[in-house]
């Protein structure tokens, strides 16, 4: 006996079903884009100020959006977005730190201070001003240097905006660990720049 | 919020964790509120808070020009250009590259601890999950090869293998075709390339020339969408030949550069798991260019059902639904001679015959039209038995049983057409009664056999006659009855039931049962009819042709029939018996109830030589005789010898003189012979079908039930199984 197979009617919802999902794929992809653009410089600062290495920043900060692209194309949901790029770029950083043993700020490469004062309003500074400004940054610099990594992640976290519950979720430490960091931070930074 | 306990600020200066927490405005609004009226007295504090909130500036300032200070190594543009790659391969990332991500997440930024016990957790897990992840995650790659593997085993396992496929071709878009149906069915001889392609849609089904598929050889054209189809086949690299094929789509696949695949499970509305493998080219395609594909794969057998294609178009972008029906492979032996060279033209199907593969191109054997035959014949008899004597069984072609008559309801027999409809081989062609002539008799020559009982039967067309017996040409017997029941109505009182109102009289109780009499004899010889038939339709060679199924139907039937008759036999003997012995003599009792003491094991000794070697109609026939005799010394006895419609010669030529005591005689022992005899022949039939079944006969009813899986038969059970 001739076994028949019958395949079953279904419409044509295989294709239209397929390009929305292209397209919500792509409309990711544009998504992700236009937050990369809103949130990279913050992402890339802290990264800069965390690791010092602008090259290093710069990867970690492209490779959190990506991991935030293949989150949300797993089908996961991100609550807040500018939290979740700053705890993976927060991780990222602290495993690259510690597989490379970095020290804190003690690459930053200075080259590109000359260039802060084309980017002041007055289009024509002068000499003593750009020398004035280059000397206010490379005391914050050291101040900051001078804070514990801890201390230095709180305020570069709260410079970004963040509240406290959210530096510490960030941080994955406890509320009270955050605002004591914050507040010690504050206060010898404070000291460092007026003494 | 930090709250600070009040009588920290009362009284002197606020501390500086105060003062950092008012200038980061991480005080409660009471709290700040406070220090705000005490830096408008104290110079120090204001002072302490305007060099945090200095250094606070600074800081900011600083981060805000840090990007311009040093600025990032790369652009926007590559970004854009890695998160591409990311995305091209989150379509392709499969579970394990997702569980090493969560991996990955999981063990970074916590405690060793945490991550020793979430390592073991995701471990535990991930041991769980194994099976499934590798039982059930496959890739495209995967998916294709698997499909072609497995067509390619199905086609060699048949000997010169023809592969059949019969789809449905669907098209959407803002097209006049859209969602019309085309049925186009592929013919296709592996070893010597040939190819026959029919296509059917409103017009009807005719042949496609697989050279110019615009044109075809019937005048008509092939639906548009098969042309556009072609087209599309031509222009992708897809084989026409195989259009449903994972081979024609890997193809495809394999020349198109970067794409979008996706490989999901899914489950049809039938409860079938397939695979549904999406390609989507993300290059812009070009005109006439598939921009997306999908490939539907059954999950038990990898065998593909359904193909779709959205082709780019110049306005817009039609998709293309092909759906598969049916899927064989069969040997070219089994075809029609010169199968892939077919007339000009296709003859139409014939309206109302069921369109399968079985009918289009197998020659059928005599065991399967003879089985299907049979098959028809059981389903009348235990759907529609009053149907057995108006229905005939021919053949057309010598490849077709067409089951002819004309029924009374036709529409009460929905059921069993639709069932008769299912069977391979058999066409109908059963009208309503009023369409058929009066009283016609059946002048087909090409009939199996010729059933009617108008025809055959001439008994059951008297009976309605000998329901009124003539009184002018009375007979005997029944003044010797109405005496006879006088007689008793002195001695024992009318039979009447107490309370009955009307009290008949002894000639009507003779009418009664002389009209009963004739009746059930009437009923029992069509019985007989029936076994007859059924016993010349399947003689000794003719039963060997069924297989064992039809076999058994045919038991069945012939189990039915003799279980009938005996009851019809019983209930005529049952008021007849005790008046014939009281108007016998002493002397025919005595006779009779010798001969009925002896008959038995006389008839039994004689019956069991016969076992061996009979066959169907050589175990029947003999009652037929037997039961037809009853019938007309039953006639002969009430009715009068001029009624007596056929005797053998002996008593043709005896009836005139027979006398009304020897009548009863014969009649007496004719019941009394075929009692036993019915007893006797259910037992051979027994014996007769025991060789060809593995459980002896009889057949339960729920054997019979699944024989067929129909409702229950239209028989009574009225009569207990025979036993061998």
């Amino acid at each position: 006996m001739l076994s028949s197979v019958r395949a079953q009617e279904t419409n044509l919802s295989c294709l239209t079903d397929v390009l929305p999902r292209v397209k919500s794929a792509l409309k990711l992809d544009e998504q992700i884009t236009r937050l990369f653009e809103e949130l990279h410089d913050a992402v890339y600062r802290y990264l800069v100020a965390v690791l010092g290495s602008p090259m290093e920043a710069e990867e970690i900060t492209q490779a959190t959006f990506f991991r935030l692209y293949r989150f949300l194309y797993s089908g996961q949901s991100v609550r807040c977005p500018r939290l979740w790029i700053f705890r993976v770029a927060h991780n990222l950083a602290i495993n690259e730190r510690k597989a490379k043993h970095y020290l804190y700020l003690t690459t930053i490469d200075t080259t590109g201070w000359e260039e802060l004062a084309s980017l002041r309003e007055d289009p024509r500074p002068n000499p003593e001003d750009v020398l004035l400004e280059r000397e206010k940054y490379q005391r914050l610099r050291d101040a900051l240097g001078r804070l514990s990594l801890q201390q230095q992640q709180c305020l570069t976290l709260r410079a970004e905006g963040l509240r406290t519950r959210e530096i510490a979720e960030v941080l994955g430490i406890n509320l009270w660990t955050a605002a004591k960091s914050l507040r010690r931070g504050i206060q010898r930074l404070t000291r460092d720049l007026h003494d | 919020m930090i709250k600070l306990p009040l009588s920290r600020l009362k009284g002197r200066h606020p501390s500086e964790d105060d003062l950092v927490d008012f200038v980061d405005g991480q005080l409660a609004p009471r709290r700040a509120s406070r220090i705000r009226k005490h830096l408008n007295g104290c110079w120090a504090c204001r002072l302490k808070t305007e060099e945090t909130q200095q250094a606070i500036g600074a800081l900011v300032n600083y981060l805000n020009h840090l990007p311009a200070i040093i600025p990032p190594p790369s652009g926007r543009k590559q970004f854009r250009a890695g998160l591409r790659a990311v995305v091209v391969s989150a379509a392709e990332d499969s579970a394990p590259s997702r569980l090493r991500l969560a991996l990955s997440q999981a063990f970074s930024g916590s405690s060793p601890v945490l991550r020793l016990a979430s390592g073991c957790l995701v471990l535990f897990l991930a041991g769980l999950l194994f099976t499934y992840v590798v039982s059930n995650q496959v890739s495209a790659d995967q998916v294709l090869r698997n499909a072609t593997e497995s067509h390619a085993q199905r086609v060699q396992a048949v000997p010169a293998p023809v592969v059949y496929q019969k789809l449905k071709v669907k098209r959407s878009g803002r097209v006049p075709s859209a969602g019309k149906t085309v049925t186009w069915e592929i013919w296709t001889d592996p070893s010597s390339s040939r190819l026959l392609q029919y296509v059917q849609d409103d017009l009807g089904r005719r042949l496609v020339d697989t050279d110019t598929p615009g044109l075809h050889r019937n005048g008509l054209d092939v639906p548009d969408v098969l042309v556009e189809l072609r087209e599309v086949f031509r222009a992708n690299t897809l084989d026409w030949r195989e259009p449903l094929s994972a081979r024609s789509y890997q193809s495809w696949r394999g020349a198109v550069g970067d794409k979008w695949e996706d490989v999901a499970k899914e489950r049809l509305s039938t409860g079938e798991e397939v695979i549904r493998l999406r390609t989507v080219p993300t290059n812009p395609a070009a005109a006439g260019s598939i921009a997306a594909a999908a490939l539907v794969v059954r999950t038990r057998d990898w065998h593909p059902v359904e193909k779709h294609f959205r082709v780019k178009g110049q306005e817009q972008d039609p998709v293309y639904q092909l759906t598969e029906a049916v899927f064989e492979v069969v040997s070219l032996n089994v075809l029609r001679p010169g199968f892939f060279s077919p007339p000009f033209l296709e003859p139409e199907p014939t309206p109302g015959l069921t369109m399968n593969l079985t009918r289009l191109v197998l020659r059928p054997t005599l065991t399967a039209i003879n089985s299907s035959e049979t098959g028809a014949r059981f389903l009348i008899h235990q759907q529609a038995p009053d149907l057995e004597h108006q229905v005939e069984f021919g053949r057309v072609s010598g490849q077709e049983v067409e089951v002819r008559g004309s029924i009374e309801t036709l529409g009460s027999k929905k059921q069993l057409l639709a069932a008769l409809k299912k069977l391979p081989y058999v066409s109908l062609r059963l009208q309503p009664a009023n369409d058929r002539p009066e009283a016609k008799a059946p002048a087909n020559t090409d009939l199996v056999e010729s059933g009617t009982a108008s025809s055959s039967a001439p008994a059951l067309v008297d009976a309605g006659d000998a329901n009124t017996p003539q009184h002018k040409e009375a007979p005997a017997i029944l003044q010797e009855l109405e005496r006879y029941f006088a007689q008793r109505r002195q001695v024992f009182g009318p039979d009447e039931e107490p309370g009955e109102a009307s009290m008949t009289s002894a000639a009507q109780e003779t009418e009664e049962l002389v009209t009963r009499s004739l009746s059930l004899s009437s009923s029992t010889l069509a019985e007989a009819w029936a076994l007859r038939r059924l016993a010349e339709r399947y003689p000794g060679e003719e039963i060997t042709t069924l297989d064992d199924k039809a076999k058994r139907m045919v038991a069945l039937m012939v189990q039915d029939h003799l279980r009938e008759l005996r009851i019809r036999l019983n209930s005529a003997r049952a008021p007849l018996d005790p008046v014939l012995l009281a108007l016998a003599s002493q002397n025919v009792q005595r006779v009779v109830t010798r001969e009925r003491n002896s008959a038995p094991l006389a008839v039994d000794a004689s019956w069991s030589e016969k076992i061996v070697a009979a066959d169907l109609p050589e175990c029947l026939a003999p009652l037929f005789i037997s039961v037809r005799h009853l019938d007309q010394v039953l006639r002969g006895l009430f009715a009068g010898g001029a009624s007596v419609p056929e005797l053998s010669s002996h008593q043709a030529a005896d009836a005139p003189a027979r006398s009304t005591e020897n009548l009863i005689h014969d009649l007496l022992q004719a019941l009394a012979n075929l009692e036993v005899e019915v007893v006797q022949v259910e037992r051979q039939i027994a014996n007769y079908f025991l060789g060809d079944f593995l459980a002896p006969t009889p057949v339960s009813r729920n054997d019979q039930q699944d024989l067929h899986s129909l409702p229950g038969t239209g028989r009574t059970e009225s009569g207990e199984r025979s036993q061998p």
